[in-house]
């Protein structure tokens, strides 16, 4: 079997995952594997607006418009991996919680859907949404953690993942003010349309990836992927994508209501 | 349901018959005592189609007082508070009745008698075509914002228990 994969930027991209090791391992079951790991988000939209991919792992916002939309077919998630985001000022800033920023607040960010739309919806309690924020995309989560740092903006905003990869040195400079707590959402694995036929070997080829031996297993944790992929019904794909489109739209006021 | 872990000024709380629009009735207790919605937390929950809760997550249970045992096959009603007008429910279930998603604001009652408001989002969960079920997702409102329901909702639970 040969399989194209996609991995969105946001997943390990702090970590330094491997990639090269998680293909290596698919080749021992039989599988040439062709893997993009894209380093931003307009990479990752090339690589997949261009065609020919089998697998993409999605965030589950940007996942909500592959199945909805492209009709990609959710089938795995990373085992006991949630996605979490977590808002941070700098250790020096007066700024010590969310209901403490104003309007024209400068937020550092990197361009993870997942963590914007969920960074803002956590800035409501403070009436802030996006006219009143200001946005700096920055291309890793250390320079976003350099922004804030210097002052250059109030806030940044940080996969937890993400976040706890960061230097000690870098963390002691910055003030964590909150971190989502959802609990529900993580990362998906789907499969293109075009190889529907072919789901159930594809599905099987993740899943099964760390019981191929001990070694396999360990080279699994050392992705950050702790014991693989769990396989994903339809149904609770959907009930995942639905809390993430409810997440999608901000909060209104009742006179808009 | 018995009141407890209620601060002594808030005692005791008050009692009221709620019923609901499916008939069914109970005796609720319920103080002023305002639980702060922690931040970061978001309470997702899911219902099947006559609002008895299938999923809650543990924000749902750390904010609603109630264990997950309790809240898994209970009617979602056991949140509703006695503030609360009957025309907002009327209004949610006729709009995820209709396919489409509801927003607003909702003071929630604890299992203790506190109480808590949320901004919730009930979307319709459509599988193959169908309805089969319903999420909610509640988060933290800003407090201005509360500020302009609360006003509005006690005109309307007034108009409601004068209408009867």
């Amino acid at each position: 079997m040969k399989l194209k994969i996609v991995i969105s930027p946001d997943f390990g991209r702090e970590r330094g995952i491997d990639w090269d090791l998680l293909a290596a391992l698919m080749r021992r079951r039989n599988t040439d594997v062709e893997l993009l790991a894209p380093a931003n988000l307009r990479e990752y939209e090339n690589a997949i607006s261009t065609g020919g991919i089998d697998v993409v792992l999605a965030n589950p916002i940007d996942a909500i418009a592959l199945v909805r939309c492209d009709g990609f077919i959710p089938f795995a998630r990373p085992t006991r991996l949630h996605d979490e985001m977590l808002i941070s000022s700098a250790a020096t800033s007066p700024i010590r919680t969310i209901i403490d920023l104003r309007p024209g607040c400068r937020i550092a960010l990197t361009t993870d859907r997942f963590v914007e739309v969920i960074g803002m919806r956590l800035l409501e309690p403070a009436g802030l949404d996006n006219s009143s924020v200001q946005h700096i995309y920055c291309e890793t989560s250390v320079a976003a953690s350099d922004l804030v740092v210097s002052g250059s903006a109030e806030i940044a905003f940080f996969a937890a993942e993400s976040y706890s990869a960061l230097p000690l040195s870098t963390r002691r400079r910055l003030n964590p003010l909150v971190k989502s707590e959802i609990g529900d959402l993580s990362h998906l694995l789907l499969c293109h349309p075009q190889r529907a036929l072919d789901l159930a070997d594809i599905r099987d080829k993740f899943v099964e990836l760390a019981a191929v031996d001990m070694e396999a297993a360990s080279a699994i944790r050392t992705l950050g992927l702790e014991i693989g992929f769990t396989p994903l019904t339809r149904d609770a794909a959907e009930d995942m994508l639905d809390l993430a489109q409810a997440l999608l739209v901000p909060s209104a006021t009742f006179a808009e209501l | 349901m018995q009141p407890m872990n209620i601060p002594d000024q808030y005692l005791p709380c008050k009692e009221v018959l709620m019923t609901y629009a499916n008939g069914s009735a109970r005796k609720v207790y319920y103080s002023d005592w305002e639980v702060p919605y922690p931040e970061g937390l978001l309470i997702v929950s899911r219902t099947d189609l006559h609002g008895v809760i299938t999923h809650a997550n543990n924000a749902f249970v750390e904010l609603s007082g109630y264990s997950r045992d309790e809240l898994i096959g209970a009617s979602h009603y056991v949140l509703r508070h006695p503030d609360m007008p009957k025309r907002v429910f009327a209004d949610l279930w006729q709009t995820i009745h209709a396919g489409e998603t509801w927003y607003g604001y909702v003071k929630n009652l604890r299992k203790d008698g506190a109480y808590y408001w949320v901004y919730a989002t009930v979307v319709p969960n459509v599988r193959n075509g169908a309805v089969v079920g319903y999420t909610s997702v509640r988060r933290q409102p800003a407090r201005a914002r509360i500020e302009e329901v609360v006003s509005v909702y006690r005109d309307w639970v007034t108009e409601e228990r004068a209408a009867r």
